[in-house]
């Protein structure tokens, strides 16, 4: 990317965070309704190739057409950066997990604090579907709440064999990244083997946006976390009908089994 | 905005009391996090999830059963 053409994408990303810091603009979201208070407060913005995501910490844009992503963040420290780019290099020597391509990074100053700004391509030029994208394929709720009577244990089955290849697929990238984040004495990264993160292309899996987090969190921290937002996933997958309540707590015994010996 | 990415996003709508409060535009990879900021212990509001056809997919009241 040219010089120019970074400056003019750092400009809007900074634009767009005064833009969201606007009340007029929080007011346009929220309504003045109440909204959860353990999360951040986030709005997104399409324009005709992506979205920008909007956020106090957090400001990017996706390209939808091509997987770019630009974004500035807030907190932040240089190991994350170094981190993940190991991490990048690793998957690439081993070919056993593909993650997000780290192009380009710089630290910008808002308002007299610095942020980090980045650049980042999904690893098939096309930013994929993820977790979300397999519920719509789930038989559809009848008036999105009651299951579709035409789920069988077949399917709820497949849905078992999903989950824990999806447990599978995090062995060697946590494996990896927790070599690295010891390496160089720091955490995890929060959000690193999270479902949602996962994303599915042409070639095949890959991990997203988990360049966000910050490398700080320990294993055990991050096992609970890990295992907790799992279990979240399979409890909304129970009421929509693809799974029950055995085949939850077979899922879960799994991935504590692998989860915890990492 | 109208384009062939419009498959890739769905609307939420916002209901309070019954009536609809907002509409909004949300990429399907980030449903989730939408689901998050409306939907927690003691919100009384309703999200509907709807695909870019207008079909109704999702209510928030499903977590509701948990």
């Amino acid at each position: 990317m040219l010089s120019f053409q970074r400056a003019i994408f750092i400009k809007e990303l900074q634009d767009k965070l005064e833009y969201w810091m606007l009340p007029a603009t929080q007011e346009s979201f929220y309504k003045g309704l109440d909204t959860n208070p353990l999360v951040p407060n986030m709005g997104i913005e399409r324009n005709a190739d992506g979205y920008f995501y909007l956020s106090d910490n957090l400001i990017s844009y996706c390209n939808l057409r091509n997987g770019y992503v630009i974004r500035i963040r807030k907190h932040w420290t240089l190991s994350d950066w170094t981190c993940y780019t190991q991490l990048y290099q690793k998957g690439v020597e081993t070919g056993k997990f593909r993650i997000d391509i780290p192009l380009y990074r710089e630290e910008i100053s808002i308002d007299n604090h610095v942020w980090e700004y980045a650049e980042l391509q999904t690893p098939n030029n096309d930013y994929g579907t993820n977790f979300n994208n397999d519920v719509f394929e789930w038989p559809e709720l009848i008036d999105g709440i009651t299951p579709n009577p035409s789920i069988n244990d077949t399917l709820k089955d497949s849905v078992v064999q999903y989950y824990k290849e999806f447990i599978d697929q995090t062995i060697e990238l946590k494996t990896c990244a927790l070599e690295i984040a010891i390496n160089n004495n720091v955490g995890l990264p929060k959000n690193l083997t999270q479902l949602t993160n996962r994303f599915k292309d042409t070639i095949g899996y890959f991990w997203s946006d988990f360049d966000q987090d910050q490398w700080i969190n320990n294993n055990s921290e991050f096992t609970v976390y890990s295992l907790a937002t799992l279990e979240g996933s399979m409890r909304f997958a129970q009421v929509c009908g693809v799974l029950d309540e055995p085949r939850v707590t077979d899922c879960l015994t799994y991935a504590r089994s692998k989860w915890t010996t990492i | 905005m109208d384009n062939d990415l419009n498959g890739c996003f769905v609307t939420f709508e916002i209901i309070k009391d019954g009536n609809l409060y907002n509409s909004l535009l949300v990429p399907i990879s980030l449903i989730h996090d939408e689901f998050q900021n409306w939907k927690f212990p003691g919100s009384t509001l309703e999200v509907r999830v709807k695909d870019h056809t207008g079909n109704f997919r999702i209510s928030s009241k499903i977590l509701d059963q948990r």
